[in-house]
Parts: structure tokens; sequence; C-alpha cells
């Protein structure tokens, strides 16, 4: 049941249209192109010196547009750090996506398949993911909660894998399913901040000891994990 | 009043209790000397007789924090992966979620990466985490799990792991019992480089 919800997933839509959406054409596709870039500055600044010390002028300056014509796309700093939590939440939620061949394995395969999918994206959008996961405390209570939700959705995914090899017999069944997710997701969402590209080890390499710390960790007396070491 | 040793040692720790106890709540950069002094039901001239400002206070609670860390990484050190079984384990994670909470203000900040400490607090903090990266990587390498991945980065790892996941499950919108943390993630850690409890089995592992 859990292989049918998770094959489903799409492609969300854009949460945010810009104002004056209504526009049509090409002048629309400006406003659109124009809020990516505006939010994808954002982003690295936000990266490079924390969303706390960005001001509204750095990311004006940095889109090369004036501060009060940013006004037009956003109220706040804050519209801007929500956006960019979400589009990086977007992101990481495509991760859920299986074939169909991994949705039916069992749960060590698909665990290892997730870790892969989860640390091949990590690896393509590092400052994103690093921003979000630093900065996304900052947000407002409703906007927090929401980022919250999403977040425990994909806890929820990660949860459903240890008791589908509970129930197969893979995995302790004395284990707490919410700290064995949580506990896996600490793993991948600490290489960000540590990783480096050009060092000896990959990503996709990193990843794989996570697949085989978690699965070995979670394995119960009649499981042995099968994956390269 | 406050004239006695007695006295201003009451004080004085009461403002580090404050301290602890507001960044903890509102974080550091959102702490200031008012609500320090609030919670402290003292007043402003009491706390400038104390500390110089809110970074000395921190750099003091800091301090303890890695006083009592210091203990954690002793008990650490003496552990040998061959004798080691999970209970040990579950005890050296209980001790550290006891450290959370108790110094739960710096642990916040220092997750926040916002605090600016005394240059002195840094190289106390560097000393400590050496040794426990130092005592982890005993651990793995006697474990002898094979990997890619060196035995210094995988001991980060766990050391990454456990603080990761106490500031995940202790964070206001975690729904994770902090309780059920330490049995969980001592399993895990056992069975990953020693095997597990039962079935028993020789220290020296093999990894398919």
């Amino acid at each position: 049941m859990v292989d049918e919800v998770r094959t489903t997933a799409t492609r969300p839509a854009p949460r945010r249209p810009p104002r004056r959406a209504g526009e049509r054409g090409r002048s629309a596709r400006n406003h659109e192109d124009r809020w990516t870039d505006i939010v994808e500055r954002a982003g690295a600044i936000f990266y490079r010196k924390g969303y706390e010390a960005t001001s509204l002028q750095d990311i004006a300056d940095s889109v090369g547009m004036l501060k009060g014509s940013i006004y037009y796309y956003i109220k706040t700093k804050e519209d801007l750090l929500y956006e960019l939590v979400s589009r990086a939440q977007d992101m990481f939620e495509a991760t859920l996506e299986e074939d169909g061949e991994t949705a039916r394995s069992p749960a060590p395969v698909r665990l290892r398949a997730f870790i892969g999918r989860w640390m091949a994206l990590t690896s393509r959008e590092r400052e994103w993911g690093l921003v979000a996961e630093r900065e996304f405390m900052r947000l407002s209570r409703r906007r927090l909660r929401r980022v919250i939700e999403r977040r425990d959705e994909l806890s929820g995914y990660v949860k459903d894998i240890i008791r589908q090899g509970i129930d197969e017999g893979a995995f302790d069944p004395t284990t707490d399913e919410s700290v064995g997710a949580a506990a896996i997701f600490e793993l991948m969402k600490t290489s960000h901040l540590w990783h480096r590209p050009s060092g000896p080890l990959s990503m996709a390499e990193l990843g794989d000891w996570y697949a085989t710390f978690a699965i070995r960790g979670l394995g119960g007396p009649r499981w042995h994990d099968r994956g390269p070491g | 009043m406050d004239g006695s040793p007695t006295d201003s040692r009451d004080l004085r720790s009461r403002l580090l209790e404050a301290g602890n106890a507001v960044f903890g709540e509102v974080g550091y950069t959102g702490a200031t000397v008012d609500d320090l002094i609030a919670r402290a039901s003292t007043s402003r001239a009491t706390f400038y007789r104390y500390f110089h400002n809110k970074d000395d206070l921190f750099d003091e609670l800091s301090r303890a924090c890695f006083r009592d860390m210091r203990a954690i990484v002793d008990d650490l050190a003496r552990m040998r992966a061959g004798e080691v079984d999970t209970a040990e384990i579950e005890q050296v994670l209980s001790q550290y979620r006891d450290l959370h909470a108790r110094h739960a203000g710096v642990f916040r900040a220092w997750w926040e990466r916002v605090a600016r400490l005394d240059p002195e607090v840094p190289a106390e903090e560097g000393h400590v985490f050496n040794r426990l990266v130092e005592s982890l990587t005993r651990f793995v390498s006697d474990a002898r799990v094979e990997s890619l991945v060196a035995p210094e980065v995988q001991a980060a790892l766990l050391y990454l792991l456990v603080e990761g996941s106490y500031a995940a499950v202790t964070s206001r919108w975690s729904r994770i019992d902090p309780d059920a943390l330490a049995p969980t993630l001592a399993r895990m850690v056992h069975r990953t480089y020693l095997g597990g409890d039962v079935p028993r089995r020789a220290s020296r592992l093999r990894l398919a």
C-alpha cells in the first residue's frame, strides 16, 4: 500500500504565482524568470552570508535592480526564505518517487535506493539544501508549521520503509521507527555541512555508507546487508 | 544584602541559569540582557557586576558545558570495541542527553551557529572534540567494518548523528519521544559496528 502512494508523486505546481499573474505572453514569462532569478540569487547570498545578515539591498544589488522594485515581488525578506525553503522541499520530495521495481522490493533495497536518490540530489543542490536546512527555523510560525508538515511527510516515507522491513523480518521489531528515520535523515543532512566535493570521497560513496550503516543498524538477526561494502 | 560570598554565588549562578533557560527558549540572538535579568529576578546593575555583557555570560555557560562534556568523553575513551555491549552505548547516549538538557541554551546557540565566543572557548571546544573524535575513531577502527569512509570520518559522522538526532528530537517541532532515542540509536550503532548483542559474534566483522 505504501508503494502505491509513493509512485504517484508528481511534480508540485508553483506555489506562489507571482503577482500580476494575469499578464500573458512574454511579459508574464519575463516576470517569472525574474522572480526565479531573485530567489536563486537570494539563495546564493543566504548561503554565503546567512539569512540574518543578508539585507534586501544585498539581494537587489545582486539581481541588478532597485530595492524598491523587489517589493513588486515580495513584502518581506522572509517571503524569499519561505519561497526558497519551499522550492528546496519540492526538490527533495521528488526523491520519494520510486520506479515500479524498486517499489516492489524488500525494505533494505528500497532504503538504499532512497538514500542514493537523496544524496545525488544533495550533491547537485548543495547550496539550497544547506540554506533551507540551516535557516528554515527562522520562518514565522504559520509557515514554519507548513514546512514541518512537509518534513514529517518525508520522514513518514522512511518510517514506512522501516515498518515494511520489520514486517518482512529484515529489521529489528524493537526499533522505534521515528528514531530510525530521524537518524537516517540526520546522517544525510550532515553531509553538506562538511563534505568537500573536491575531496577523495564522493557523495554517492558517502551515501552508500549511510545506507550500509542504516541497514546494518536496523537489521534483525535474519538479515544480512547485501549491498556493496 | 548580596555582599556575602554565598549571596554573590547565588546571584551569579541564578543569572547563569537564567541565561541557559532563555537562550534555550528564544535562541541566543533573540535574548537580551533585560530578558536575562527578568528571568533571574535581579537588576541590570547586578548583571553588570558579574558579566560584561551577554557574550560574557554565554562564554561562561559554554565553559561549563565543555567541562561536563569532558566527563562523557572520558567515559568514551575507556570503552573498548571488543567489550562494549548495547547497554553501555545506551548509557553514554543517555549521559549525552542529560548534557543536552542541562545546557540547552549553549546547544541551541551552537546549533544555530550564531554565538560569538571568547577565543579561549573554541580552543577548549576544539580540545574536547578532538578527544571525542579520537575515542570514536579508535572504536570504529577496532570494529573493523569494511568501508570506503575513513574511520575518523565515520567517527565524526557518529558524533554528528547523535548530536543531530538529539537536536531534532528535542526541538520544538519534534513529536518523537526523547526516551526512545538512546535505545534505538544504541542498537543501531552496536549492530553496525559490533554485530548486535544477540547472537554474540566475534568482534572482527565481515561485511558482505
